[in-house]
């Protein structure tokens, strides 16, 4: 019966197979392919439950043709990337002759001019991360995980970069960062630092962004197993528990923010727990309404496959 | 005199790259469409090449795949600058030896132009 899974499948369906009938709780919704009639490969969606038969048990699949839905995504992915390129370039266009304006290559602006291209600059960049941020998702939505160029590396410079970048957004509301005690040894880990930048920057601005001024923002890391355990807490509005369940859901905003800070898109978290599933870690936090929430994320001590 | 060739097909590119070089240093030759920039590269070997990707008539990685099978090509230094940032188009240039792939939005124009000058090592 093995035979007609796509060779390369074989063993991943086999294991599973053997440690469900064992009694070991499997996933038992995944991916492989089969091979038709005509000796090609069609993708399949399992779904199977162990039941009893005649005294023994037995597993009971269901395999659901995905081919259709494998080339929509394709399809989509394609459309994506392509119109995302597309709005790329007129985005650099924006950004190079605004960058040059404002280096005053061409001549000295007054400071009302100054302030004024520096509107169009920061407003494109916001732009720019708008679509870096899309594509993100998409490459989230098809399973086509982050390429990742990790590397050994301390951890610690990957939060002083994102603390860094917030610098700016930090000062306006007085908000300081403080390190745990697990930030005075080094934390070394293999990881892809530009993304694990990014997925900080993510958490680090909703902090700002959903806290009272002249609060604190706490890191702090301890080891656990084979994992780094990191967290990220602010004294923060919070997150309403009703919403809760929601929070890594693309395009989700809390009801309790809205006002607060009008501009953000709901994709900074989903896109954290891409880059952090991606190394192989977790992602899940604590949240009391108008005391604060904890992002707690895990990356493993060595790499995985 | 260092030459530096660069291949792409947005005019607002050419003209805010070519802007940042002192034409005492670098001569700056430009294409608009991967047939031309690799008549150009034949022709006048440059010492590195600026490389979009997405571009009429013949792609970038068409023309690089084209390049690196010419006995001068081979071995020519060959920057990607472009807006495509996918994953198996990176593979791509990489497996074809770029010594770098730069995802324009990303970088300042300055920045850009800093790196030529320091891979053509100039100041």
């Amino acid at each position: 019966m093995i035979n007609f899974i796509a060779p390369q499948y074989r063993n991943l369906v086999g294991d599973r197979y053997k440690r469900r009938m064992q009694g070991e709780k499997v996933d038992n919704r995944y991916e492989f392919a089969v091979i038709d009639k005509h000796g090609k490969a069609v993708p399949v969606e399992n779904n199977s439950s162990v039941v009893v038969l005649d005294g023994q048990p037995a597993d009971m699949v269901i395999l659901r043709d995905i081919s259709k839905a494998k080339e929509i995504d394709r399809l989509k992915s394609e459309f994506v990337s392509m119109s995302s390129h597309q709005l790329r370039t007129p985005l650099t266009g924006i950004k190079w002759f605004g960058e040059l304006l404002l280096k005053e290559k061409i001549g000295k602006l007054n400071p009302e001019q100054h302030d004024f291209v520096e509107q169009i600059y920061r407003s494109n960049e916001r732009m720019i991360g708008l679509v870096n941020d899309l594509l993100d998702v998409s490459h989230i939505e098809t399973g086509r995980k982050f390429v990742l160029n990790k590397k050994t590396k301390d951890l610690r410079l990957a939060f002083s970069r994102a603390v860094e970048d917030q610098t700016l957004a930090a000062d306006k509301k007085k908000i300081s960062f403080v390190l745990g005690r697990g930030f005075k040894e080094k934390i070394i880990c293999v990881f892809d630092f530009d993304k694990i930048v990014q997925m900080l920057n993510n958490l680090i601005s909703n902090s700002l962004k959903y806290s009272p001024n002249k609060t604190k923002i706490i890191f702090d890391c301890r080891r656990q197993d084979d994992y780094w355990h990191l967290s990220v807490t602010d004294q923060g509005y919070g997150i309403p528990q009703y919403q809760q369940h929601r929070i890594f859901e693309r395009f989700f905003r809390a009801d309790n923010i809205r006002g607060v800070a009008p501009e953000g898109t709901g994709l900074g978290l989903y896109i954290a727990r891409g880059i952090i599933e991606a190394h192989g870690g977790r992602i899940w936090f604590d949240s009391k309404e108008n005391k604060g929430t904890t992002f707690y994320f895990t990356l493993p001590l060595r790499p995985v496959e | 005199m260092k030459k530096l060739l660069i291949i792409d097909d947005e005019p607002i590119v050419l003209k805010a790259l070519s802007a940042q070089f002192n034409s005492k240093q670098i001569k700056v030759l430009t294409a608009t469409d991967g047939v031309e920039g690799w008549k150009t590269a034949k022709k006048e070997k440059p010492d590195l090449i600026l490389l979009d990707l997405v571009m009429p008539k013949m792609d970038g990685l068409e023309m690089l795949a084209k390049l690196r099978k010419n006995k001068w090509g081979k071995k020519a230094e060959v920057v990607i600058l472009s807006n495509l940032s996918d994953s198996s188009k990176v593979a791509q240039a990489v497996a074809l030896g770029t010594f770098e792939y730069l995802v324009k939005v990303d970088w300042n124009v300055a920045d850009v132009a800093a790196k030529v000058k320091k891979k053509l090592g100039l100041k």
